[in-house]
């Protein structure tokens, strides 16, 4: 199993490698330094015992990802534009129901893509979220997002106290 | 149609020129690292559009160093002005 | 002019139109974390869809594997220095509040 993650992890950054190089047979070498390099750097960074995000299931969100990146944009782009400037601003706080910090930084960077919303990072088991127009702000919204951040992750992750889906 | 592509990239400087104007009135420091970043994504788009119109990849490369170094650039600004005693 | 060429100038033109939203947000909103809306969702939006452009512009794989991977770099740097920045300005925020209820008007 953590095997598995290791090459993985060379997968990836050989991948990336072979992207950012246009797949030179000259530069292999120098390739495959860096990519050793990298893997270990990750390994150090966030080692292989902790939970994973299962790239496939990453994968299977991305057409979601993509669809609310679009409805964000344009929601604050229509308020940019619009001469009565409708918005509403405040903060509110949301509790989170996990304390893995990498799973809720993700989870920060899903929310701030979503219409209306920008979190300020997780931090004290709760995620202090700026919303732009504060009649729209739904709480059921951001704990569903949070139960589908986890189900991305192994089952490990409820260990950290986050529901599984 | 390289023509459409570096007439894009002149009105993407014109955002970010008007977008400069925040970053002269401020008020604070985080309204003008925002501008910074602003710019950031600007000029990567405006790197991503030359790339395409004149066909050379190495403006991708160069679109790809700015992504990178806008995204230390902020960690670092907010790392090093965090102030004694304030909740992290 | 075919119809990959008019996708690809209507891409230009929304993706252009989301930079312009995002610097007028940014001028417009009237505190710091609303500006921060329009940098983070605003602009990165008008980033992808110029990148896409370009990529099917460009017409090969090496190259719009390259475009995808300079989106993919905004969006994840994007996700989290707007997390960084945001907590910056809440705390801002909370510290002005401070020293407008302090009994000596506080300073700053």
């Amino acid at each position: 199993m953590q095997l598995v993650s290791v090459l993985n992890r060379l997968a990836i950054f050989g991948a990336l490698w072979v992207v950012l190089t246009g797949g030179g047979v000259d530069s292999l070498a120098y390739g495959a330094a860096a990519v050793a390099v990298a893997t270990v750097l990750s390994l150090l960074i966030y080692p292989v015992d902790r939970p994973g995000v299962v790239v496939w299931r990453a994968a299977a969100i991305l057409p979601r990802f993509l669809v609310h990146s679009g409805l964000g944009g344009l929601d604050v782009a229509r308020r940019a534009f619009d001469p009565r400037l409708p918005i509403s601003p405040g903060w509110v706080d949301i509790p989170l129901s996990s304390r893995h910090d990498a799973a809720n930084v993700l989870l920060g960077g899903l929310i701030s893509i979503l219409p209306g919303t920008l979190p300020a990072g997780p931090g004290d088991g709760e995620m202090d979220i700026h919303v732009l127009y504060l009649p729209n702000f739904t709480p059921g919204e951001v704990q569903a997002d949070e139960t589908r951040i986890h189900g991305l992750f192994d089952s490990r992750i409820t260990e950290y106290g986050a529901t599984h889906g | 149609m390289a023509d459409w592509f570096t007439l894009v990239a002149i009105f993407l400087l014109l955002t970010v020129a008007a977008a400069l104007v925040r970053c002269w009135r401020g008020p604070g420091p985080v309204e003008r690292i925002m501008a910074a970043q602003l710019a950031g994504t600007g000029v990567i788009g405006v790197a991503v559009v030359l790339g395409a119109a004149r066909g050379d990849a190495a403006f991708l490369d160069a679109a790809l160093i700015g992504t990178l170094l806008a995204a230390i650039a902020v960690t670092a600004f907010v790392r090093g002005t965090a102030k004694p005693g304030a909740k992290e | 002019m075919s119809w990959i060429d008019l996708a690809v100038l209507a891409l230009l033109g929304a993706g252009l139109a989301f930079y312009a939203a995002g610097s007028l947000g940014f001028l417009r909103f009237p505190d710091t974390a609303s500006r921060l809306h329009a940098l983070t969702k605003a602009d990165n939006l008008g980033l992808g869809l110029v990148a896409l452009a370009a990529a099917i512009y460009g017409g090969s794989l090496a190259v719009a594997a390259k475009i995808a991977l300079v989106w993919l770099f905004a969006v994840i740097a994007a996700g989290t220095t707007s997390q960084l920045l945001a907590r910056r300005a809440r705390l801002d925020e909370a510290r002005l509040d401070d020293a407008d209820s302090a009994p000596d008007g506080g300073l700053r």
